[in-house]
């Protein structure tokens, strides 16, 4: 490593793209012969240039949803929770499917640009910052729905292990929603530090750029006086290591905890030991998924086609292929204890997922989580850009439909058939859905206005010239 | 150690004095100077912000305490009185439980010889009504608000001219079985010439006593003792729900039944009916019968009776045309089966006909059931329907000149609206002595409010020798007077209408006994028990006299011709509405039916069948015709109908029932019919035809099936007998953690499945006790109904003829609790005597805790339940915590009674005695199906009853170690 920044350092002060020494038989990750300079000016123009019309189109209508969002959350805290279309049986529906889908999306940054960096996968140099930055947007979006499912949200620091006055009243350690609140804020921390880690070597090259007076200051400020000198650059990446080594426990531990939620219970349909694995692997999945879906349009959009080449994306269905049939295999084995238990309520639970009332949410995320991967076995699919842009969607639609039905199948019909009821969402709460999607476009619009969308330095280390060892 | 001797300065080494005296001063003193800059202007804004703070104060607020303490009232202690319920004709003794002044929950009053504790769930409604908003609050005179004194100079005046020029008076009442109203009603009968009295029940039961003046020469209605029965045939009557004294027969339906403490034998129960009933669902053989089956297999079966006792009848001739194989079979078998229980039987029949009620005597009568079973002891006047329909025809003839009502509405419930409206038009007089202004009140041109019985005096006997007493527990809340009274006063005698009742005590009452010398000893003690009893030798049955059964045969048998092939109506009363003098009470509009499960609503029930062949769904609405009557209503496919008969409840379509009450359902009483000298609630001949809308029912239970799964075990009587020990269930229950230690107390319920009759009483009582709000037809719609309680119906077998039975369901309170261990904030804990406590305060409402209860009996706010109803706050429970919006509630066993009788008993140094709590639900079930005590004890009667081999858990594979267990239910049946 410390060889190849030698060699960046001197590249750049040469500012020449020499001749590319990379074998022909593997394909470079970055096209277009890029150099150094060329990185730096690609990248760094997308923040100076003034926003596009599609940018603003977008931020209009991203606005317009969180906005919308923010009515509908108005409304629910100060009428109550009966504005949501919840009843005595089914009390979870679509808050809590919400919170595990943007927990879920915020699996991928971390993975990428932890294990992935740990594994020495250099693709990820084009993804990872993106992908951080979803990270983080998805765990805000999804920390949001704790938060008001509550019946009272204005005492939602109760939840906190905070000292009081209240003598031993505390939380409850037993209680997998305390586990929740520790794991995702203890991943989002992390996760933040991550990425703006990552982050100070391009604003302190953005800062040295930019012309505007706020952003000079900005990233002024935000570079921590970043001055490239080896010490600092050496430094850097062994925090950077060190942060990874962090990181990676965590991809597996924040889904595993949210799994909790409903493993640790005793409804037929959520008390499942093969829980944990499962959530994780459908994490990862549906946060690859997103990945691709964001990526296809960012690299069509900003032009990125040789950042963000084929090769990235057909990788990234690599990914989604094993972890979508890791999903597939769970789905399997849980149908499977589900009739080999003998457990007549695990049974119907099954059977009732498959035929009852809410058989089409089950068919669709069958259809969107077992079929849809299997298409990328094939090159072709995986190097079809609309194709993957369609499978990513119907994989992301898939594993929301995944989460609703775990809750509410699982909910709607449990041990005493005299309770058994049906939910029905209200406008409220698909609004609050919506406004979700619109915070998370919002502040991800907002991303790529203020922060290099690619990392620069890390580029520049997986150009043709770098690539030898 | 030798001491050394730091210094901190040179001046100090040098040992210069006054330094070293400051130096020792840690806070030296500032140099005098007068008030300084600094310490001015820190004065200045300490007085300006003294002064500018006292503005913030909170306005003072004083706690006055009584200058003078009302005797035996002590803030916060609640004070019981014995009373009477108003809330039916059955006067089932009470007791209001009163806290700082005002009632806020009937119990039932367990010295009361007939219903002994026991209340139904219009009783507990009863407590809303008091502080019902919309009751009548002033005299009215033409509509005008009117002061009472001016109201009775105008009808005094009116009567005077009355009583001179002839004009008829007639005094229209319900069915009284009040001694001192009666006397005051013919006390003021007497004072006007040719003034009479009529009866009129909505929902009649007069053919009962009608047919026992023809067979026993008896004016009176019967009493039964099914306590004392080993059989009961039912032809159609609900006499577990609302069809004569509910809740006594309750109580000696479930003691005759009752197999707790190793009895062996049980009352056999066998109903007849088209329609299921509540009382069908119960019985142990439920005959589904065709409507024009019924009055060939009653009198079939009292062919066969008469045949096997040789007694001479008219049935000899009768030979049953309508009556298929199957039902033939079953009726002679039912005969085989009474003739064995003779003497301890008992035939009753709900059809309002004097002739077959004449037969159902004839029965028993052969049977030998009188002076057993059946006591003829009440002293009670006649009446008949027939009074009504004759005042109807003379207020029509323009021959009534003064109409005085009495707490019925006629103008709602009379079949013949249209007739009562044109004659009432040609009354020049009406006065109405009601508590609200309803469809009649709203006619009169007087209308006298009159106090509910929670605020009045009163008395009552609903058998011959019993005399209970009603009480005001609390001044009248409007300006109101009991109706007695204004009689009184009209009839021109100015006493208190307290003063005339303690007179006919005295008079009447008080020579009947030996046991106390004055009679203020005598009043104060039957006020304190709320009931008297004069020990009475039982009187001989009269004789029966068979010659009114003349004809019968025949007029009976022309009915079930003319039933014959066709759709049947009939129209039945729900525990709820009752006749419909309820409807206003929105607790009790949403207590859900027990068997349909809707509430807010009435409808057409309809047999599967006929819904298949009509192509009918749930919630269809539906034209109900016969000939010009027509209503239309929304239909409920009800399984164990018969097809050839559809039914409808009473009590709906109320159009001044006040918020809401009025205009929910149809009105179905245009459907009466006056047949045969009674009010008949079957008719022949109906249509349905659909309407093309639908609508959605409010109902609190969607699934009607267990699908097989364990959750009510069932077994025959005989098996019963057989099984010698508790079966073992799924083995005993594996655990990695010790449980819970308990140090003095574990409180456990039990509930004995054979004994719960679904009668819903407890679901009211609970909500009385503990603040539970009403949510209204949406959000039941919405499944988000508050009910503590729970009473889950499910139906076995095929849908055409099927098994009900009944669950009653609350918070189990687990040891191993699933609720406990989830809520984040320790909102739901356990308590040290084995509850699962709810901590309303701290709870945030994550709603985790209702997701993992398997049982689902949380409730959770939804919203803020409207508590804006200043005066119907008032009936608030002060002891339980009125929840907010966002928190999550549910059955607490009663605690706030358990810590009462914890305090008490700490005040009294003394351990809680078992049977000294009781939960609200407990308290006046009428069927006495729920016990509830320390499990700790060994002796208790709780742990006796766990320890009875019917004892099980629901759901005892998740071992969750609940503190309530059921019994085992059981029929008396050979098949399960």
């Amino acid at each position: 490593m410390a060889m190849a920044v030698e060699q960046l350092q001197h590249l750049i002060a040469t500012d020449h793209p020499p001749h590319p020494v990379v074998s022909p038989l593997r394909e470079p990750l970055i096209l277009g012969h890029k150099g150094a300079a060329d990185v730096t000016e690609d990248i760094g123009r997308l923040l100076e240039n003034p926003p596009g019309r599609g940018w603003w189109l977008l931020f209009a209508g991203a606005v317009t949803l969180l906005s919308a969002g923010l009515v509908a959350i108005t409304h629910t805290i100060t009428t109550g929770i009966g504005t949501w279309g919840l009843n005595k049986t089914v009390g979870w529906a679509f808050d809590i499917t919400n919170f595990v889908f943007w927990i879920g999306i915020g699996h991928a940054g971390t993975f990428i640009s932890a294990i992935l960096f740990l594994f020495n996968q250099r693709w990820r140099t084009s993804i990872n910052r993106s992908a951080e930055a979803m990270t983080l947007i998805a765990v805000m979006c999804a920390g949001l729905f704790p938060l008001i499912h509550m019946g009272r949200p204005w005492l939602f620091y109760w939840v906190f292990p905070y000292p009081n006055t209240r003598g031993s009243l505390w939380v409850n350690f037993r209680s997998p929603l305390l586990w929740d609140f520790f794991a995702i804020s203890t991943y989002f921390t992390i996760s933040l530090v991550f990425w703006y880690l990552g982050l100070v070597p391009d604003l302190a090259t953005m800062r040295d750029r930019v012309q505007a007076k706020w952003r000079r200051t900005l990233y002024r400020l935000l570079s921590l006086g970043w001055n490239g000198s080896h010490r600092t650059w050496s430094r850097y990446e062994t925090v950077y290591t060190v942060m990874a080594a962090l990181a990676t426990p965590l991809v597996l531990s924040v889904h595993s905890i949210v799994s909790f939620d409903f493993a640790t219970s005793l409804l037929p349909g959520w008390h499942s030991t093969i829980f944990p694995p499962y959530f994780v692997a459908g994490a990862i999945f549906s946060g690859f998924a997103m990945v691709m879906t964001l990526m296809i349009v960012v690299r069509w959009a900003m032009r990125l086609e040789s950042y963000i080449t084929i090769q990235h994306l057909d990788n990234m269905c690599k990914v989604t292929l094993l972890t979508g049939s890791i999903v597939g295999l769970a789905y399997l084995t849980e149908w499977f204890i589900g009739y080999y238990s003998s457990n007549p309520h695990e049974r119907y639970t099954i059977i009732n997922r498959a035929l009852g009332p809410y058989a089409w949410a089950f068919w669709t995320m069958v259809t969107c989580n077992m079929i849809v991967p299997q298409f990328f076995w094939f090159k072709r699919a995986r190097t079809s850009i609309p194709l993957i842009f369609a499978l990513s969607l119907l994989v992301n639609v898939g594993m929301w439909f995944e989460r609703f039905v775990i809750i509410v199948t699982s909910l709607h019909r449990d041990y005493l058939p005299s309770s058994w009821a049906i939910y029905t969402p209200t406008l409220t709460e698909i609004t609050i859905q919506l406004g979700s999607f619109g915070l998370f476009f919002t502040a991800f619009l907002v991303f790529l206005r203020l922060f290099p969308l690619i990392s620069i330095n890390e580029i520049k280390g997986v150009l043709g010239y770098a690539r030898h060892k | 150690m030798s001491r050394k001797r730091y210094w901190k300065s040179l001046d100090e080494y040098r040992g210069d004095a006054a330094l070293t005296e400051q130096a020792r001063d840690e806070f030296p003193a500032p140099p005098e100077s007068g008030v300084s800059r600094r310490t001015f202007i820190e004065l200045a804004w300490l007085a300006a912000a003294a002064v500018t703070l006292q503005s913030c104060n909170a306005p003072e607020q004083k706690i006055i305490p009584y200058a003078k303490q009302p005797v035996e009232l002590t803030p916060g202690v609640a004070n019981w009185y014995a009373t009477t319920c108003g809330g039916c004709s059955a006067a089932c003794g009470a007791l209001a439980r009163v806290c700082d002044g005002r009632p806020v929950k009937l119990e039932g009053n367990p010295e009361h010889p007939l219903s002994r504790g026991g209340l139904c769930a219009a009783a507990h409604g009863e407590l809303f009504n008091l502080y019902f908003a919309e009751r009548l609050r002033q005299p009215l005179s033409h509509g005008m608000a009117a002061g009472w004194d001016e109201l009775d100079v105008q009808i005094t005046q009116q009567l005077a001219a009355l009583r001179q020029s002839g004009g008829k008076v007639c005094l229209l009442t319900p069915f009284i079985i009040n001694p001192t109203s009666n006397e005051v009603c013919d006390r003021f009968l007497r004072q006007i010439p040719g003034a009479r009295r009529v009866v009129y029940e909505a929902a009649s039961t007069a053919a009962i006593r009608v047919a026992h003046e023809r067979t026993h020469l008896f004016a009176g209605k019967p009493l039964y003792h099914l306590h004392k029965a080993q059989l009961v045939v039912s032809f159609a009557a609900d006499f577990l729900s609302t069809w004569g004294d509910p809740v006594p027969q309750m109580r000696g339906y479930s003691q005759a039944r009752d197999l707790r403490g190793g009895r062996k034998e049980m009352l056999r129960h066998i109903q007849f009916e088209s329609t299921l009933s509540l009382t069908g669902s119960n019985a142990d053989r439920r005959v589904q019968i065709a409507p024009a089956e019924g009055f060939d297999a009653l009198l079939y079966l009292a062919k066969l009776s008469a045949t096997k006792n040789n007694s001479a009848s008219p049935f000899a001739a009768f030979e049953p045309k309508h009556l298929n194989a199957n039902t033939r079979q079953t009726v002679e078998k039912t005969a085989e089966e009474l003739q064995q229980q003779r003497g301890q039987s008992l035939v009753v029949c709900g059809w309002n006909d004097a002739d077959a009620q004449a037969v159902v005597n004839f029965i028993n009568q052969t049977l030998g059931n009188y002076g057993h079973t059946i006591e003829l002891n009440a002293v009670l006047a006649n009446s008949s329907d027939q009074q009504m329909t004759d005042l109807v025809k003379e207020m029509n003839d323009g021959q009534v000149a003064a109409l005085l009502i009495v707490g019925v509405n006629p103008v709602y419930s009379y079949h013949d609206n249209e007739a009562l409206l044109r004659g009432l038009d040609k009354v020049p007089l009406k006065i109405a002595l009601n508590p609200t202004l309803d469809e009649t009140a709203s006619l009169a041109d007087y209308v006298c409010p009159t106090p509910h019985f929670l605020e009045a005096w009163g008395d009552a006997t609903p058998a011959r020798g019993i005399y209970s007493l009603t009480q005001p527990t609390i001044a009248p809340l409007f300006n109101t007077r009991p109706w007695q009274q204004s009689l009184l006063k009209w009839s021109g005698d100015a006493r208190d209408y307290y003063e005339f009742l303690r007179a006919e005590w005295r008079e009447k009452l008080f020579p009947q006994q030996t046991k106390y010398a004055k009679f203020d000893e005598f009043w104060d003690r039957s006020l304190h028990d709320g009931i008297f009893v004069v020990e009475n030798s039982p009187e001989p049955t009269p004789a029966f006299n068979a010659a009114h059964l003349n004809g019968a045969v025949e007029r009976l048998d022309a009915r079930a011709a003319e039933a014959a092939g066709k759709l049947s109506l009939a129209l039945y009363q729900k525990v709820s509405l009752r006749d419909g003098a309820h409807a206003a009470n929105p607790w009790l509009q949403e207590l859900p039916d027990p068997l349909t499960k809707i509430t807010w609503d009435n409808y057409v029930n309809v047999a599967p069948k006929l819904a298949e062949k009509m192509r009918l769904v749930e919630g269809d609405v539906v034209r109900l015709s016969k000939g010009a009557t027509a209503i239309e209503l929304p239909v409920h496919i009800q399984p164990g109908q018969h097809e050839d008969c559809v039914s409808v409840a009473l009590g709906y379509g109320r159009t001044k029932a006040g918020k809401a009450g009025s205009n929910i359902g149809a009105n179905a009483y245009p459907f009466v019919t006056f047949t045969n000298g009674s009010f008949q609630y079957e008719t022949s001949g109906v249509a349905i035809e659909l309407t093309g809308t639908k609508i959605e029912f409010a109902k609190t239970q969607t699934h009607d099936s267990l699908e097989g799964r364990d959750l009510i075990k069932e077994q025959t009587l005989a098996a019963y007998r057989q099984a010698e020990q508790q079966e073992a269930h799924t083995g005993p229950a594996q655990s990695m953690w010790p449980g819970h230690e308990y140090a003095e107390h574990k409180w456990g319920m039990v509930i004995d499945l054979n004994a719960c009759l679904g009668c819903s009483a407890c679901l009211l009582s609970c909500q009385a006790e503990n603040n539970v709000p009403v949510v209204g037809k949406d959000d039941v719609r919405r499944r988000r109904e508050m009910h503590w309680i729970r009473l889950d119906r499910y139906y076995e077998g095929a849908p055409d003829d099927p098994r009900v039975a009944f669950q009653l369901l609350t918070c189990i309170q687990c040891d191993n609790a699933s609720c406990e261990s989830v809520c984040p904030v320790l909102a739901t804990v356990h308590s040290g005597d084995g509850l699962n406590m709810q901590v309303y305060n701290r709870c945030v409402g994550t709603r985790y805790c209702a997701n993992n209860c398997a049982l689902k009996v949380r409730r959770f706010n939804w919203f803020n339940y409207a508590h804006d109803d200043v005066l119907a706050n008032l009936a608030l429970n002060p002891d339980v915590t009125v929840r907010s919006r966002g928190v999550m509630e549910k059955c607490s066993f009663c605690i706030q009674r358990i810590e009462e009788a914890r305090i008490r008993a700490r005040n009294e140094n003394r351990p809680i005695r078992e049977g000294e709590i009781q939960t609200a639900c407990q308290q006046s079930c009428p069927a006495g199906a729920i016990s509830f005590g320390n499990l700790l004890d060994a002796g208790s009667r709780v742990a006796q009853l766990k320890r009875d081999r019917r004892n099980y858990v629901i759901l005892e594979e998740l071992n969750l170690q609940p503190a309530l267990s059921y019994l085992t239910k059981v029929r008396n049946d050979e098949e399960a």
